[in-house]
C-alpha cells in the first residue's frame, strides 16, 4: 500500500535537490559533510507555540527523512496547522504568536536570528486548504514565484512554467488558454494550478494544509496521485483530516492530539498497531 | 382531520380579512411615498438638465464649438467673445496637479492605514483624513489665501524657481517676443507669485486626499487573506505583496481617483480664493489662471445681457455633464467590483 522508504528512495531525493539548485544564489542547505550521517529533511525538537498566553503547540518532537510524505492527523484544533505553518514561518505573520524550541530544514536552523524568510519560504512551498490562486492569469500564477525571486528572461520563465504545470498534471488542460485568467478553472484545477505555482522554485520541501478538503472525490484523487509523484523529487508534509488519505499517500504518519505530538511511525504500523490506545482510537474513527 | 373541520371556499378565513385592512394601508401609503420621493430626485436632476440647456440655448446655437476652441473671452455688450480655452486649461492643469501629488499621496496612507499601521494608530489616522473632508471648502479657500500662498511665494515657490529657471532642455515653442521656450524652466517663468495654477493644484491636492484615502482604504482592506497567505507563502516580500493587493484592487482604486477627479474638477470657492484668476494659458506654474467653476462664480451676477448670460449656462452645463460622467464612471466601478465581490 505504502512503498516502505528504502536508502535509494533517500539517496534518489538527495540527488534530484542537489542537481535543481546547483545554478541558484548560495544554498541555505551545506551537503552534508559525511554522507554516511543520516540527516533529517525536517528535524523539529521541543516545539512549543503560543498564542498569546495560551499554548498551542507543546514540546512535539518529531524528524522527517528526505523524499517522504509525512501525514499529519489528528481532531481539529490539536495544532497540525500551527506546526506546518512554523515549518515555513508563516507564523511570523500572525501577532501574538511566539514559537520556541528548534527547527532544522537539511541541518539549518530556520528560527535562527539571520534566517533570511523569503529564502526559506521560497525552497518551503505552500499549499493552502482553500484554492487561492492570484487573479492574474494560469501562466502568471506558475511565473510569479519566479519572478518575485528575480528570475528574468521570458523563455527561462515560460520553460519552468511548462515544467510546474506538467508536474501539476495541468499541463495538458491548460496549455491552449494560458493566458486566460486563473479564476476560470474549476476548483480541483485551481488547487493543481497552486500546487504548480508552489513548486515552480524548486522548493526542497513542499506542506500541504488539508489540500483536498475543499476537493470532490475526483479531484481529490488527482491530487493524491500527484503527491505520490511528486515525493519522488520533494519533501511534503501534508495535513489531513482523511485517514484514507493518509494510508493512500503517506509513508509516515504524526498523530497529534490537544498540541501533543502522541506518536508517529510508519503509516502502516500507525493504523494496524500503534503503540498508543488513543492513536488506535482515532485512526479507527472512535473519537474526532 | 374530517371533512366538516374544513370551511368551504366561501368561508376562506384568508380572504379579505378587515383586522388587517389598517395594517395594510400602512404599507401601501409608506410605499406610495417612497416611489413618490424617488419620482421627485430623479425630476429634480432633469430639471436641472432641462433648465441649462434651455438657458444655454443661445450660446449653443451662436457659438457652439468655437466656446471650447477659442481664448478670447470679452463680455462687454457689442464685443460679446465667449470662448472657455483658458477655463478649460484652468480646470485641467489644477486636476492634473491635483491628481500628480493627490493620488500617491492617497494610495500611500491607505496603504499606511491597512498594511503598516498598528491598529491603536490605524483609526486615529483613518479618521482624521476623513475629518478634511468635513472642513467647508470656503475654510479651505480661506487658508489658502492668507497661509498657504504667502507661503508658497516668499518660501517653497523661490526654490523650486533657483533650481529650475535655468534648465532648458527641451525647446517646446516660442513665446510671442520670439524667444525660445524650453522645459522645464518654462515651467517657472515669471517668477514666484503664491496665486497660481500651483497653488490651486495643491489646494485641491488637500481636497481630494480624503475621498480617495476613504475608497482606496476600504478596498484594501478587502484584499482576500488567502491571497495574502498565498504570496508570502511563497516567499513575496512585504511591498511585493503589497503590489499584489493593489493590482487586486486596482478597479476599486480608479475608481477612488475618478471620484478625487470629479470633486478637483467641481470644486469652486477654494480654488478661485488662490488661482489669480486670469484668463491665462500659460505654462508656468507661477501663472494665474481661471477655472471653469471659477468663471462661473465670479461672474454670474455681472452677466447682465441675454448672450453673457446664456454662456454662463453654457460653462454650468459643461460641468454638469463632466461631473456626471466622471461620477457615472467612478460609481460603476466600484459597483461593478460590489458584485464581484458578491459572487465570489
Ligand atoms: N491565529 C491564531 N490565533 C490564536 N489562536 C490560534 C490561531 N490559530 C490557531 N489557534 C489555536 O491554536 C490551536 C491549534 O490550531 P490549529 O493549528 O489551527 O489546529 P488544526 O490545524 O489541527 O485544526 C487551536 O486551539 C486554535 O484555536
Ligand atoms: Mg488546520
Amino acid at each position: 500500500m505504502t512503498p516502505p522508504v528504502s536508502a535509494e528512495n533517500v539517496s534518489r531525493a538527495n540527488g534530484a535537490q542537489h542537481g535543481s539548485h546547483s545554478a541558484h544564489a548560495p544554498r541555505m542547505i551545506p551537503v552534508a559533510p559525511d554522507q554516511h550521517v543520516k540527516r533529517h529533511a525536517i528535524d523539529i525538537k521541543n516545539l512549543e507555540v503560543f498564542y498569546g498566553k495560551g499554548r498551542a503547540v507543546h514540546g512535539v518532537n518529531l524528524q522527517i527523512a528526505h523524499g517522504e510524505v509525512t501525514a499529519f492527523i489528528g481532531p481539529s484544533g490539536c495544532g497540525k496547522s500551527t506546526i506546518l505553518r512554523c515549518l515555513n514561518r508563516m507564523n511570523d505573520l500572525i501577532k501574538h504568536c511566539q514559537v520556541r524550541g528548534s527547527i532544522k530544514i537539511h541541518g539549518a536552523d530556520i528560527y535562527d536570528r539571520r534566517t533570511d524568510v523569503m529564502e526559506l519560504r521560497k525552497r518551503t512551498g505552500m499549499v493552502f486548504q482553500k484554492p487561492n490562486p492570484f487573479p492574474k492569469s494560469i501562466f502568471d500564477n506558475v511565473a510569479y514565484p519566479l519572478r518575485i525571486h528575480g528570475v528574468r528572461g521570458k523563455a527561462v520563465i515560460a520553460e519552468k512554467v511548462e515544467k510546474s504545470l506538467r508536474s501539476a498534471g495541468l499541463w495538458e488542460e491548460v496549455k491552449d488558454r494560458l493566458h486566460v485568467s486563473a479564476l476560470s478553472l474549476s476548483g480541483g484545477q485551481q488547487q493543481r494550478l497552486c500546487i504548480a505555482r508552489a513548486i515552480a522554485a524548486d522548493p526542497e520541501v513542499l506542506l500541504m494544509d488539508e489540500p483536498c478538503s475543499a476537493l470532490d472525490p475526483i479531484a481529490t484523487k488527482t491530487v493524491e496521485s500527484l503527491i505520490n509523484e511528486l515525493s519522488k523529487t520533494i519533501t511534503i508534509v501534508v495535513v489531513t483530516h482523511n485517514m484514507h488519505q493518509a494510508v493512500r499517500v503517506a509513508h509516515q504518519t504524526a498523530f497529534f492530539y490537544m498540541g501533543n505530538l502522541i506518536e508517529a511511525g510508519p503509516t502502516d504500523k500507525m493504523f494496524h498497531n500503534p503503540e498508543h490506545q488513543q492513536t488506535l482510537a482515532y485512526v479507527t474513527g472512535q473519537f474526532g | 382531520m374530517n371533512d366538516a373541520d374544513n370551511p368551504s371556499p366561501l368561508q376562506n378565513p384568508f380572504i379579505d380579512v378587515p383586522q388587517n385592512a389598517a395594517r395594510r394601508l400602512v404599507d401601501r401609503i409608506t410605499k406610495a411615498a417612497a416611489l413618490g420621493g424617488v419620482l421627485l430626485t430623479i425630476s429634480i436632476l432633469a430639471i436641472i438638465f432641462i433648465v441649462l440647456i434651455h438657458g444655454s440655448w443661445m450660446a449653443l446655437r451662436q457659438i457652439g464649438w468655437h466656446f471650447f476652441t477659442t481664448q478670447a473671452w470679452n463680455p462687454v455688450p457689442g464685443r460679446d467673445k465667449y470662448g472657455v480655452l483658458s477655463f478649460l486649461y484652468g480646470t485641467g492643469v489644477t486636476t492634473f496637479l491635483a491628481l500628480l501629488f493627490g493620488v500617491p499621496l492617497s494610495i500611500g496612507t491607505a496603504v499606511f492605514i491597512t498594511r503598516i499601521a498598528p491598529r491603536w494608530l490605524a483609526g486615529p489616522v483613518s479618521f482624521l483624513v476623513e475629518l478634511l473632508a468635513a472642513i467647508p471648502s470656503i475654510a479651505y479657500g480661506l487658508w489658502g489665501c492668507f497661509v498657504m500662498s504667502p507661503w508658497l511665494q516668499n518660501y517653497l515657490e523661490p526654490v523650486i524657481y533657483d533650481a529650475l529657471r535655468h534648465i532648458a532642455i527641451i525647446p517646446v515653442g516660442k513665446y510671442p517676443s520670439g524667444r525660445i521656450e524650453y522645459f522645464p524652466a518654462n515651467l517657472v517663468r515669471g517668477g514666484p507669485s503664491g496665486s497660481d495654477f500651483l497653488a490651486g493644484g495643491l489646494i485641491l491636492t488637500i481636497m481630494i486626499l480624503p475621498i480617495i484615502t476613504a475608497i482606496t482604504r476600504d478596498v484594501l482592506q478587502q484584499f482576500p487573506a488567502e491571497i495574502e497567505q498565498g504570496a508570502y507563502g511563497l516567499g513575496a516580500t512585504w511591498w511585493q505583496t503589497t503590489r499584489l493587493a493593489l493590482a487586486y484592487c486596482r478597479a476599486g482604486i480608479f475608481g477612488a481617483i475618478m471620484l478625487g477627479m470629479a470633486r478637483a474638477i467641481g470644486e469652486t470657492m477654494a480654488v478661485i480664493m488662490v488661482i489669480g484668476n486670469t484668463d491665462h494659458i500659460s505654462a508656468s506654474l507661477f501663472a494665474g489662471g481661471q477655472t471653469m467653476s471659477g468663471v462661473l462664480a465670479n461672474e454670474f451676477m455681472e452677466a447682465d445681457h441675454p448672450i453673457y448670460l446664456s454662456a454662463m449656462f453654457y460653462v454650468a452645463l459643461v460641468l454638469m455633464l463632466s461631473s456626471l460622467v466622471t461620477n457615472v464612471i467612478a460609481r460603476g466601478l466600484l459597483a461593478k467590483i460590489q458584485t464581484e465581490r458578491k459572487a465570489a
